[in-house]
Formats: C-alpha cells, sequence, structure tokens
C-alpha cells in the first residue's frame, strides 16, 4: 500500500529524514513510534506531501507519488489528520466535514456518516470549529478525513491533548475500520495504550531511519517502552 | 423632509462609490494577502475595455463585459507571471504590483494615447418630491448592494467558496485535503481583477477615461479594505462602507467635498488605531464593553435596592 525507499526530506538546509526505508501492507495498521525530535511528524508530512523528498522514492498503492503535490496524493486516498489537528478554526464544523469530500477516487460519504461516528459533531455542526474543545476537533479531523473513502489513513499523534476517553474511542475506531472496511492505518503515536489496543506492527524511529520493527505487545516492557517513547 | 433625502440619497451614492471601488480589492488583498497596487489599473482596463467595446459597435451591456474580459484575462496572466511567485511576501507584492501598475498605466498611454472615448452615459433623472435624482448613480447603489450580496452568497454556498475560504487560513491543510490550492489561487485574483474591470467599466459611464483612470479610486480602495479587516471580508466590506460613507457625507453637506474626504481618512486611522485588525473586531470590542457596562449597571442597582 505504501513503499518509502531511500528518503531523504526535511526543512531547507536541516535534514530530517535519512534514508529512510519501510513498507506498510495494504489492511495494516503500522504504528510508528519514536521519541520527540526523530522526525514522526517530517515523516507524515513527507507522506503526504507537503515536504518534498530531496532523494528517494515514494510508493503509494504501486504508483511512484514522489513528485506528486499532496493534493495529487490526497485525491489519490490519503487521509491526512496532522498533530494538531488542522482544523480551520473559522469555518463550522459542518464546512470543515464538507472539505474532506475531495479525499480518495470513490464518491464521499455523506456527512451523516460523520455525524454517526461521533454524535456530537452532528449535535454541533453549525458550531465554528475553533470553539470547540481539543478531543472533539480532534474527532472532527479523524472524521473529515474519513468522509473522503481514503484507503490509507495517516494519523500524526491522535492522542496529543485528548482526554483518555475520547483516545479510546480513537483506538476503537482504527480497529473497527481496521476490521471492516480494510482501511490501512499509519498510526504516528507515543500513548503505549492507544498503540497496543489497535497497531499490529511497530516501527521505530531513530534519527530519521527505522531502526527496528517488533510487536506492539513489547511496548508493555518498561524498558523497551523507555528505549522507544518520550516517556 | 427634503433635507433627509437629500442626505439619505449622497449617503447611499457615497456607500455605492466605496463599496464598487473596493470589491476588487478586499478579495485580493483581504482575502489573498497581497498588495495590489495595480488594483486602479484594473480598473483602468476595464474602462477602457469597455469603451473599445462600445466603438467595435457592441451594444453597451457587451461592452462592459468586454471589459470585465479584459481585466480579467490580464490579471490571470499576471498572476501566473509573477503574483504566484510572492503569495505570503507582502512587500514583495507591494513593489511587484506598483510596477506593474506603472507598465500598464504608461504602457496605455504609449500604445493607446492620453484619453479614450467616453462611454454614454444611457441613465436620466427621476424627480421625487419636485428633487430629480440620477438614475446611473442609484443603478450604482443597486449593483453595490447586488455584487455584495452575489459575492456574500459565492463564498458562503459554493464548493468554490468554500475551498477558498480554507485555502486562505490554512494552505498547506487545504491542499492535504486535495484542494486544488494553485487554481483556487489563480481564480480568486482573477476574480478580484474581473470586480475591479468591472467596476472602473460602470465608473467609466461617467467619467473620463484614461490611462491614469484608476489612480482616483486606488486610495480610497486601501482604506476601506484596511478598515475591513480580513477576518471576514464581506461583512468587513459592508460595515467599512457604511460606516466611512457615512462619515463622508455627514462632512461633505456640513463642510465641504474636501472635508468629506478627510473625515473619512482620519476616521479610517482612527478605526485602524483602535483596531488594528479591522472595523469587525472593533464593532466586537464595543458590544463587549456595553454588555459589561449593563451587567454592572445591572449589578449597581441590585445593590442599591438591596440596602434600600
Amino acid at each position: 500500500m505504501l513503499t518509502l525507499t531511500s528518503v531523504y526530506a526535511g526543512y531547507d538546509s536541516t535534514p530530517v529524514l535519512h534514508d529512510l526505508t519501510f513498507e506498510v501492507r495494504r489492511g495494516e495498521i503500522a504504528a510508528f513510534i519514536g521519541r520527540n525530535g526523530v522526525g514522526k511528524t517530517t515523516l507524515a508530512r513527507t507522506v503526504i506531501g507537503l515536504i518534498k523528498p530531496t532523494q528517494g522514492s515514494i510508493l503509494f498503492a504501486d504508483e511512484d507519488v514522489t513528485g506528486q503535490p499532496a493534493r495529487s496524493r490526497a485525491r489519490k486516498g490519503v487521509g491526512y489528520v496532522p498533530q494538531g489537528r488542522g482544523i480551520f478554526g473559522d469555518l463550522t464544523v459542518e464546512d470543515n466535514l464538507k472539505l474532506g469530500r475531495t479525499i480518495g477516487p470513490l464518491a464521499p460519504r455523506p456527512l451523516e456518516y460523520a455525524y454517526d461516528m461521533f454524535p456530537i459533531l452532528g449535535e454541533r455542526r453549525s458550531q465554528i470549529a475553533g470553539t470547540m474543545s481539543g478531543g472533539q476537533q480532534q474527532q472532527l479531523a479523524i472524521a473529515r478525513a474519513l468522509i473522503g473513502q481514503p484507503d490509507l489513513l495517516l494519523l500524526d499523534e491522535p492522542s496529543d491533548g485528548i482526554q483518555p476517553n475520547i483516545v479510546e474511542q480513537i483506538g476503537e475506531l482504527c480497529t473497527k475500520l481496521n476490521r471492516d472496511e480494510g482501511l490501512t492505518i499509519c498510526l504516528i503515536e507515543q500513548n503505549v495504550d492507544l498503540i497496543t489496543s489497535c497497531a499490529h506492527r511497530c516501527l521505530l524511529l531513530e534519527k530519521g531511519q527505522i531502526t527496528q520493527r517488533f510487536s506492539p505487545d513489547k511496548l508493555q516492557d518498561p524498558e523497551v517502552a523507555r528505549m522507544a517513547l518520550a516517556i | 423632509m427634503g433635507d433627509i433625502i437629500s442626505f439619505a440619497y449622497q449617503y447611499a451614492d457615497s456607500f455605492a462609490l466605496l463599496a464598487l471601488s473596493s470589491i476588487g480589492l478586499v478579495i485580493i488583498f483581504g482575502m489573498m494577502g497581497v498588495i495590489n497596487m495595480a488594483h486602479g489599473e484594473f480598473m483602468m482596463i476595464g474602462a477602457f475595455g469597455a469603451s473599445f467595446g462600445f466603438q467595435w459597435g457592441l451594444p453597451l451591456s457587451l461592452a462592459i463585459v468586454t471589459g470585465v474580459f479584459a481585466a480579467t484575462a490580464i490579471g490571470l496572466l499576471l498572476e501566473r507571471l509573477v503574483i504566484r511567485k510572492l503569495y505570503g511576501r507582502l512587500l514583495y507584492s507591494l513593489v511587484a504590483t506598483w510596477g506593474i501598475s506603472l507598465v500598464l498605466s504608461q504602457g496605455a498611454l504609449v500604445l493607446i494615447g492620453p484619453s479614450v472615448p467616453s462611454l454614454p452615459n444611457p441613465f436620466g433623472t427621476v424627480s421625487v418630491g419636485g428633487m430629480n435624482f440620477s438614475v446611473y448613480r442609484l443603478f450604482l447603489v443597486a449593483l453595490a448592494i447586488a455584487l455584495i450580496v452575489t459575492l456574500w452568497a459565492l463564498m458562503r454556498f459554493t464548493n468554490f467558496g468554500l475551498h477558498a475560504r480554507a485555502t486562505m487560513t490554512e494552505p498547506d491543510m487545504a491542499e492535504a485535503l486535495g484542494v486544488r490550492t494553485t487554481r483556487i489561487y489563480m481564480v480568486t485574483f482573477g476574480l478580484g481583477a474581473a470586480l475591479a474591470g468591472f467596476a472602473g467599466a460602470i465608473f467609466g459611464l461617467s467619467a473620463q477615461i484614461q490611462p491614469t483612470f484608476g489612480a482616483a479610486y486606488t486610495p480610497i480602495a486601501f482604506i476601506v479594505v484596511v478598515v475591513a479587516g480580513s477576518r471576514n471580508i464581506i461583512a468587513g466590506l459592508l460595515a467599512s462602507a457604511l460606516v466611512l460613507a457615512l462619515v463622508k457625507t455627514s462632512f461633505t453637506v456640513g463642510f465641504n467635498i474636501l472635508t468629506g474626504y478627510v473625515a473619512m481618512l482620519v476616521t479610517a486611522l482612527i478605526i485602524i488605531r483602535l483596531s488594528p485588525t479591522g472595523i469587525l473586531d472593533l464593532i466586537g470590542k464595543l458590544k463587549a464593553l456595553a454588555s459589561q457596562h449593563r451587567s454592572s449597571t445591572a449589578g449597581t442597582s441590585a445593590e442599591e435596592t438591596k440596602n434600600a
């Protein structure tokens, strides 16, 4: 589904990803873990196309998308939920959801799909999104990405600053979408509970490279968790 | 009664002048953050295009459409060649568009000459209560209101409007959701140029059309747009034009036209000083102050009743 081969990327003169290579298989939930500053968000922004790699290749659904802009990747089926949520704070909940309709090659789902998934969004459909709580904004960001029926969901630290019950809900949702719809998910995360609740595999990012691949169960070992996460 | 009607007529006329002069700029500067010093030249192109269209034998309405097409085409071309590289670089856009404005106005002078034939004004006058009013001026008022309502509906109810609002606030996120942001920028700039061209063609019905035609409107447009702010450009434009027109008309009626313009400029400076983000935020602050005052007054009355 997603293959990165020897990718180098970063910000202007600061390289962050070095010779990054990995593959995420169709129907898999892959958790990308690592301490702060190892390049997790850069990885997400490179996959969606907001950062252009200086070397290497990115294949999505067997198509080389390395030179393509973010809008093309989104339209091909990459749903992106950035760190910080990326909500349009001046627009209503409904308008934010409508913006997800350009994702993916298939016809978008009706907005009711989002309201069924997160009823609070239905209750607040006319509310200005910037006035909602962090957890509600995260739900909105996830629902917006799913409206367009993506093949790959890219979640960048969805638990960041969110209350535990919503984090749990996100984990359950990932498992359900993966099981029922075969959705492939790249979960960039540091929250052990969320990772162990839904991920099939962990890929450890260190200094811009994948250095280890292991089962999420291993994070129950405090030694491994300390090495892999910012705890 | 006659004075009130006369004042209302002059107020509506000032509002129309301010709104139509600035409606193209509010899109390009208010929404896109591009300080478009060539705004007046887009108006000039609209007027020139309409004049040429009329000389070629087109009916007046189609001649005006010709002017709009000319301004839009040149706006789109400039966006692709120059402006696109300057998004997010405020001062660069100022210098570049200033250069463009000089090239356009001087180019028109060299290639076309100091003036072109004026457009005929088909509107007459209407008499109400013994007072004569120009139908053209009333038409400008109706046109300004119609354009503001249309622009609001475009931004509020269409996919283009939604994508444009998203692109102007968070371009990266809009792009990551599949929005064709470069196309949105181009169409938005073209829309701003088209509206400027339209205003130019319409003003060309009553003014001499020459290469410096737009220079009379550019400062007014900037004053209105800066006061309007960028939080909600349509509501901001409406509030800005209504308030500034009221000041301009009051001082023009009370003193003279020059005092009217000076008072408008001073009012704009005061509004920007009190609320650098525009008139809507100033209105918000005043509302908050009023509600604070009301609740404190209510609290004092309750206290006095209790003590009594």
